[in-house]
C-alpha cells in the first residue's frame, strides 16, 4: 500500500468517525426518506421523499411548496400502478413565525374509484382525457386548509392525472398532466400526481459501505474512482404541487417588502399521517 | 478456501486504532463546540431570523403568543367557565378559551400556538347552550351543554353532526374555574334512520331520469365513495327500482373505502339501504348531514 493510499485510508477512517459522532449525538429531526427509515419504508405510500419550497419562477409573487411520496416508482409498474393511500392524509406544513409550531396546514386526502368493477386493468384503451372513460382506475382528492384553528375546504374532486403508461395507453401525456393542474377557492394553484423524481443520490455507491464514487480510492474498501450516479432517475415519485401568493403565508397576511422583510423566512416540512386504531375484544361471555 | 483471513500487522492496527480515536475526539469536540457542556438545549426555532444586510433582523419570537397565553381568564361558576371557554372558541378568541384551560391542559397544549393548533380536528362550534351542573366534589363539576355545529362529512374532520350533546368538566385550581382541553362525553344527535330510504329513493329516482346533477344534490359531496358503476345503473337499467329498510354499516361487503375515508368510526354513523332493480341490487351507503341522511355512496351485495 502506498504512502498516500495508507494516509487517505486512515484520514477517510478519522473523518467517518467525527462525521458520525456529530451527526450522531444532533438534536432530533424529520428527514426525508428515500426508504432510509426503517419502519416508513415498510409504508411506501405514506413515505415523505423530499420536501421543496421556493419562489416560483413563473410568478414570482407566490412561492410553490412541493411534497414528494412514494420512493423510487418504476414508471411501467403496471398493472397496478402507484397510486396515493386513500387512508393516508398527507400534509404540507408552514411555520412563519418561528416557534416551530404550524401557523399554516394544507391537507390532502385521496379517493381512489374503479369505474368498471368488471375488470383489474388500470386503463381499457387510450386515455385521452381525464374524464375517459377508459381511464379506469382513477384518483380524485380532497384540500383543505387550516390556520387560525379552522379548517377550510379549498376544492375536492379534483383529478390525478394517469401514471404515463405508453404511447398508446396515454398519447398525449404532458396534456393530460397539464389539465390536471387546478385552481383553489382561495387563488392558490395545485397539482398531485406522478412525476420524475428531480432527487440525486448516487443510492448504489452511498448503501454499498458508504462509498462515493468519485472518492473510491479514499474508501477502506478502495475502487478506481467514477462519476456519480442518479440513482433515482428513471424512477418516478407521486408529488403535490402547490402554488400559494406570498401573502398568504405571511403571519400579517401582507406582502413583503424585500428580502429583508422580517417575515420573509418561513419554515416548511411535509408530513403523512395515518388514523389511529383501536381493537377493542368484545366482553368474554360464559354460558 | 481459508477460514481465517491473514493477521493483520501490529502497525497497521495501531494506525487504525489512533485514527479512531482521533475522528471520536473531532467528533466529540465539535458537538461541544455547537451545543456547550450544559446538557440538551432548549428546543430551538425552526426559522432562524437572517441578519440581511438591507436590515436589522428581529429577534426569533417566543412560542406563539406565549405574553397572551399566560393570561388567565377568571370566571366565577363552573358553568360560567364552560360557557365562556366554548362560547370564545366559537367565536374565534381562542387567548380566551386558552385563558380559561386547566393545568391538565396547559400540560398537554404548553402554548396558545398549540392549542390554536388543536382546534382545527375539533367540530367547530356555532352555538352554545349551557345545561345543568353537576358538582363532582373536590372542587370539580361537570356541566352539561347543547352545542350546534355547522354539519358536515368530509375526509377530513370526519362526521360533524349538526347537534351534539357534551358534558364538561371544570376545576378550581388558582382561585378560579378553568376547564378541561376536552369533554368528558360527547352524544351526537343524528336523524332517526327511518328517515333514510326517503333520502335514498328521491336519489335514486333522479337516477333513474339520468339526472346526476339532481342526485349530487341529495349528496353528501359531489364524490360518491365505492364502485362507481354501481351508481349508474338505475340510469341504465329501466323498470322498477325498490328501497328497502335500511341496516348497520357492519353489513357491508366492501367497507374499506369508506373506513379509508372516514375512519372505523363510519361504522357507528353511516347505514346501507338496499335497492333492487328490474336485474341488479346494491347497497346505498348514506350519512346523517344534519336533519337528513345523504348518500355518500354504494356497496356491492357480493364481493367484486
Amino acid at each position: 500500500m502506498s504512502k498516500f493510499r495508507k494516509l487517505m485510508t486512515v484520514g477517510g477512517l478519522a473523518a467517518t468517525l467525527a462525521l458520525v459522532t456529530v451527526v450522531g449525538t444532533l438534536a432530533p429531526s424529520g428527514a426525508s426518506s428515500h426508504r432510509e427509515a426503517l419502519q416508513i419504508s415498510q409504508d411506501p405510500v405514506a413515505d415523505n421523499t423530499d420536501t421543496y419550497a421556493f419562489v416560483s419562477p413563473d410568478k414570482p409573487d407566490t412561492v410553490t411548496l412541493v411534497g414528494n411520496w412514494i420512493p423510487l416508482e418504476e414508471p411501467a409498474g403496471g398493472p397496478n400502478f402507484h397510486n396515493f393511500g386513500d387512508d393516508v392524509k398527507y400534509t404540507l406544513n408552514v411555520d412563519n413565525d418561528g416557534d416551530a409550531v404550524d401557523d399554516i396546514v394544507w391537507e390532502f386526502r385521496f379517493t381512489t374509484k374503479v369505474q368498471n368493477g368488471n375488470t383489474f386493468l388500470y386503463n381499457t384503451g387510450p386515455i385521452s382525457s381525464l374524464q375517459d372513460p377508459d381511464f379506469n382506475i382513477r384518483q380524485t382528492y380532497s384540500v383543505a386548509k387550516v390556520e387560525h384553528g379552522r379548517r377550510t375546504v379549498l376544492g375536492s374532486g379534483l383529478p390525478v392525472p394517469p401514471a404515463n403508461i405508453g404511447p398508446r395507453s396515454t398519447p398525449n401525456y404532458e396534456q393530460l398532466a397539464s389539465a390536471a393542474v387546478a385552481g383553489l377557492s382561495d387563488g392558490s394553484k395545485v397539482f398531485a400526481g406522478p412525476r420524475d423524481d428531480p432527487f440525486f443520490v448516487d443510492l448504489g455507491s452511498v448503501f454499498d459501505l458508504a462509498g462515493l464514487r468519485p472518492f473510491n480510492a479514499a474508501h477502506l474498501i478502495p475502487r478506481a474512482t467514477e462519476a456519480g450516479v442518479d440513482g433515482v432517475s428513471g424512477y418516478n415519485t407521486h408529488s403535490i404541487v402547490l402554488q400559494v401568493p406570498i401573502k398568504q403565508l405571511t403571519g400579517d397576511s401582507k406582502a413583503l417588502t424585500g428580502a429583508d422583510d422580517p417575515d420573509a423566512v418561513i419554515g416548511v416540512y411535509a408530513a403523512s399521517w395515518r388514523r389511529q386504531t383501536r381493537s377493542c375484544r368484545p366482553a368474554a361471555t360464559t354460558r | 478456501m481459508p477460514l481465517f483471513a491473514a493477521r493483520p500487522d501490529r502497525r497497521r492496527l495501531l494506525r487504525l486504532a489512533g485514527a479512531g480515536v482521533l475522528g471520536l475526539a473531532v467528533g466529540v469536540g465539535a458537538t461541544l463546540a455547537v451545543h456547550g457542556l450544559g446538557g440538551r438545549p432548549e428546543r430551538a426555532a425552526s426559522v432562524q431570523r437572517l441578519a440581511l444586510p438591507a436590515g436589522a433582523a428581529p429577534a426569533a419570537s417566543s412560542e406563539g403568543g406565549g405574553a397572551v397565553a399566560a393570561t388567565p381568564v377568571a370566571a366565577g361558576t363552573a358553568r360560567a367557565a364552560v360557557r365562556r371557554f366554548l362560547q370564545a372558541g366559537a367565536d374565534g378568541d381562542l387567548a380566551v378559551a386558552y385563558g380559561l384551560l386547566d393545568r391538565a391542559g396547559r400540560e398537554r397544549y404548553p402554548s396558545l400556538a398549540r392549542f390554536t393548533r388543536a382546534q382545527a380536528d375539533r367540530s367547530p362550534v356555532s352555538a352554545v347552550r349551557v345545561g345543568r351542573e353537576h358538582r363532582a366534589g373536590g372542587g370539580r363539576a361537570e356541566v352539561t351543554v347543547a352545542l350546534r355545529h355547522r354539519p358536515a362529512i368530509d375526509p377530513f374532520a370526519g362526521l360533524v353532526p349538526a347537534r351534539t350533546v357534551e358534558v364538561w368538566r371544570a376545576s378550581r385550581q388558582d382561585g378560579r374555574w378553568r376547564v378541561a382541553a376536552d369533554p368528558v362525553s360527547v352524544r351526537a344527535e343524528l336523524p332517526g334512520d327511518d328517515r333514510a330510504p326517503e333520502a335514498v329513493s328521491a336519489w335514486v329516482e333522479r337516477l333513474l331520469g339520468c339526472d346526476r346533477a339532481g342526485a349530487a344534490g341529495l349528496q353528501a359531496g359531489a364524490e360518491l365513495y365505492g364502485p362507481a358503476d354501481l351508481a349508474e345503473l338505475p340510469c341504465t337499467e329501466r323498470g322498477r327500482w325498490t328501497v328497502a329498510a335500511p341496516e348497520g354499516f357492519d353489513a357491508a361487503v366492501e367497507p374499506q373505502p369508506y373506513v379509508a375515508a372516514f375512519g372505523p368510526e363510519v361504522g357507528s354513523w353511516a347505514r346501507l339501504v338496499p335497492v333492487q332493480g328490474p336485474r341488479s341490487r346494491f347497497s346505498v351507503v348514506v350519512g346523517p348531514l344534519g336533519d337528513a341522511w345523504r348518500v355518500l355512496g354504494t356497496d356491492p351485495v357480493t364481493p367484486r
